[in-house]
């Protein structure tokens, strides 16, 4: 139960920065992501992502275009914002910090 | 065979299984539930509802397909329980759960005298009607003593003023939809008394005081009338059940006696000749046990009656009643002018 919680919450930490960085190239709508998470498996359950899509979205890092399709309803388009860009790149600044520390930690050299 | 309604979800419509859209109307409010800024939700929702949309339209062919739960569980499987859409480390988006306590009250919107037992019966959760039942007799059981415990009660127990102190009577979370629905009902309840309230000043004006003491006086003492029937009803019930089981017994005995009789040859049973009468042992008694029943079943429709206040037997049941117990009168009158014709051998 412990290592779940943990595990979760080390997932939900990094999730932000990840749908940040799947956007970063190219627009995409929430399905789109949603299978690129899944194929990194870093979500299990779609849940878990709206309600980021939409913290993002009100926080101005991620704006949305709707487009219609062909097969079914009309789809939110999500792209990066300039605010969105820079909050990105310090996200990732402060992944890699985050890994350097992580990694000297576990495995110290001399 | 179900009942299918028309759903709307982003727009799009489905056939929905009436209980495929409760499922899911549980759902979006469970997950409503963890948040609380309108706005976000708004726009959480729609993206949701879209999502799912997407997600029937894989699983839904043919448009005259109807969604059942089992589409439902199925799409909650992929987007997950409700508790997955929580942010937990977001204070503004999140809301606290209050845990929903339940203290003693007094009820003042459900008195008698002291609105004890409303209280009682909501820390309970009984009908406030049983609570005053147990009342009665407790008070007629101890002599009256009961009284000193209830007065004790109604000085220490409070009176629930407060809407807080009012949920908290009834053991319901403090929330805001809770909030929300109280303030409706007393909407609701304040319009009806404004309504009414012309037709209230004009009866106070015509009672006076001693007038409406005595209407308090008196309705108190048709409520223990009430009572009083109701207890009455359950012990004819009781009575008639017993009355009409042994009754039962009693003429099965007999018949069995009469046919163990007949096959091993022993001398008949009663030692009152009643063979005489050229009917069967069985068959008397059969005739006696429909004079005894009947008014036994009319003791028990009777007393069901003081119970439920419901209907005391359809006309039906009574003209069927009435003729079969008319025919066992006439029958045991015929049989009883046969019995004195022939010799009365008291064995």
């Amino acid at each position: 139960m412990q290592l779940e919680n943990t595990k979760a919450q080390l997932r939900k930490g990094v999730l932000e920065l990840c749908i940040l960085s799947i956007l970063a190239k190219e627009r995409k709508y929430a399905s789109e992501i949603l299978s690129h998470l899944k194929h990194a498996k870093l979500i299990v359950v779609e849940g878990t992502l709206y309600p980021l899509l939409t913290r993002l979205r009100s926080a101005n890092f991620l704006t949305y275009e709707w487009e219609e399709s062909k097969t079914g309803p009309p789809r939110k388009y999500y792209s990066l914002t300039e605010d969105g860009k820079h909050f990105l790149s310090e996200l990732a600044g402060s992944w890699n910090e985050l890994q350097i520390a992580v990694e000297q930690i576990t495995n110290p050299k001399k | 065979m179900n009942t299918t309604v028309n759903v709307n979800l982003a727009g799009q419509h489905f056939y929905f299984d009436q209980a495929a859209k409760v499922k899911l109307e549980v759902y979006f409010e469970d997950i409503k539930s963890y948040f609380t800024d309108e706005s976000f939700l708004q726009e959480l929702m729609t993206d949701v509802e879209a999502r799912i949309a997407e997600l029937l339209n894989d699983i839904i062919v043919d448009p005259q397909q109807v969604v059942t739960i089992h589409h439902i569980e199925k799409v909650m499987e992929v987007m997950g329980e409700a508790n997955s859409f929580k942010i937990d480390d977001d204070k503004a988006q999140n809301k606290t759960e209050i845990k929903a306590v339940r203290k003693l009250f007094r009820d003042p919107d459900d008195r008698f005298l002291g609105g004890v037992a409303s209280g009682v019966s909501h820390y309970f959760s009984l009908q406030v009607k049983w609570v005053r039942l147990i009342w009665l007799l407790l008070g007629l059981f101890s002599w009256g003593g009961f009284s000193i415990l209830y007065i004790a009660l109604w000085v220490f127990v409070p009176l629930a003023k407060t809407t807080s102190e009012k949920f908290m009577m009834k053991g319901q979370a403090i929330n805001l939809s809770n909030l929300e629905k109280k303030i409706k009902e007393e909407f609701d309840e304040v319009a009806d008394q404004i309504k009414n309230a012309d037709y209230q000043k004009a009866k106070r004006k015509i009672k006076s005081k001693t007038a409406r003491f005595f209407n308090a006086v008196a309705e108190i003492l048709v409520f223990i009338f009430h009572l009083l029937l109701k207890l009455l009803g359950i012990v004819m019930v009781i009575a008639a059940w017993i009355s009409l089981f042994i009754i039962f017994t009693l003429m099965f005995s007999i018949g069995l006696h009469e046919v163990f009789d007949i096959a091993l040859g022993t001398p008949y049973w009663p030692p009152i000749d009643i063979g005489h009468t050229g009917v069967s042992i069985w068959q008397t008694a059969f005739v006696g046990l429909v004079l005894a029943a009947v008014p036994i079943i009319y003791v028990f429709l009777i007393g069901r009656f003081f119970i439920t206040k419901n209907s005391i037997g359809g006309t039906a049941t009574h003209l069927i009643l009435l003729s079969v117990w008319l025919f066992a009168v006439l029958l045991s009158i015929f049989l009883g002018f046969r019995f004195a014709d022939g010799t009365v051998n008291f064995l």
